[in-house]
């Protein structure tokens, strides 16, 4: 009866501490791998990129639950589990970490808009997959919204791309009259913020975009439509 | 999937690349007529250009904003910035 052992690989991969390692007799395997492989390259690569996504996401969270000013690169770093030195490795000024995370979150918002609009989504399918996409990212979205104009250029400059890339399904593929684009796209955006903005008023017991995102969408349809635009 | 190296735009269909061609590294706003790729003085006037069309900031404001998003971009790295 043989007894199943694993692989040097898969405990190099789980970075088993080398006497565990000697424990299952396969140091030459071992040896071989991180001759063939350079001092584990690869690994080592794979491992920075995991810290980075693991930083991103805890600081994705407590940016929403306390917001962008109020959570320190230390705070991120110990909620993460690692050192303060080590995320600024990944993210020297908290700012660097606030641009980051926003172009993350923006870019989920901007794909979905930008699906809706590749599948041929009109005004109101547009306008719906864009609130749908807030609605799943409400905490740290509110967030924003309250501390943008506070934060860096870079940070900054992450939401207006976020912005252009919405603006772009709305206003260059003519889903909102061309004239005036600008101030059909800032309407919609000032109806939306203003409600995501004072959340605690209108929905204190959930999501805002889920309990108003529809008659949202529906008033906004009619002015356009009345406007003379698309519906 | 693929992303415009120099604007960013996720490329999914055919007719998102420049000139159609799906081997191109960037999308169709970011080429030229003759479908070769804008340098950066036209993407940064464009991309400002369509901010201020968009959302209506100042042209400063947009044209910041344009140069610091265009300084993450593969296609500007070194080069955007300087101008």
């Amino acid at each position: 009866m043989s007894i199943e052992r694993p692989s040097a690989r898969s405990l190099i991969e789980k970075r088993k501490p080398l006497t565990e390692l000697l424990s299952e007799c396969i140091l030459t395997e071992y040896v071989l791998i991180f001759i063939r492989e350079g001092s584990m390259g690869s690994s080592r690569t794979e491992q920075k990129a995991a810290t980075r996504e693991t930083i991103l996401r805890i600081a994705e969270r407590l940016f929403g639950e306390r917001g962008l000013f109020a959570v320190s690169t230390a705070d991120v770093a110990r909620v993460s589990g690692i050192s303060h030195g080590a995320l600024f490795v990944h993210f020297p000024r908290r700012e660097d970490l606030q641009q980051e995370v926003i172009s993350r979150v923006g870019y989920r918002i901007a794909a979905a808009v930008h699906e809706a609009a590749g599948s041929g989504a009109d005004l109101d399918g547009i306008l719906r997959s864009h609130l749908q996409a807030i609605a799943r990212e409400e905490a740290f979205y509110s967030r924003l919204l309250a501390e943008g104009p506070m934060l860096g250029i870079a940070a900054r400059s992450a939401v207006i791309g976020v912005q252009s890339a919405v603006a772009h399904h709305l206003i260059a593929e003519q889903a909102l009259p061309v004239p005036d684009g600008d101030i059909w796209f800032n309407a919609w955006l000032g109806l939306v913020h203003h409600y995501i903005l004072n959340r605690d008023l209108f929905a204190p017991e959930g999501s805002v975009v889920e309990k108003y995102g529809e008659r949202l969408i529906e008033y906004f349809c009619g002015i356009v439509s009345r406007s003379g635009g698309e519906k | 999937m693929k992303n415009c190296i120099a604007c960013g735009m996720p490329m999914e269909k055919a007719e998102d690349f420049a000139t159609g061609d799906e081997s191109k590294e960037y999308c169709r706003y970011c080429a030229r007529p003759d479908g070769s790729m804008q340098n950066y003085p036209e993407k940064l006037a464009s991309m400002s250009g369509f901010i201020v069309k968009t959302q209506g900031l100042s042209e400063e404001a947009a044209r910041l904003a344009a140069r610091e998003m265009l300084s993450r971009l593969p296609a500007w790295k070194g080069i955007a910035g300087r101008n």
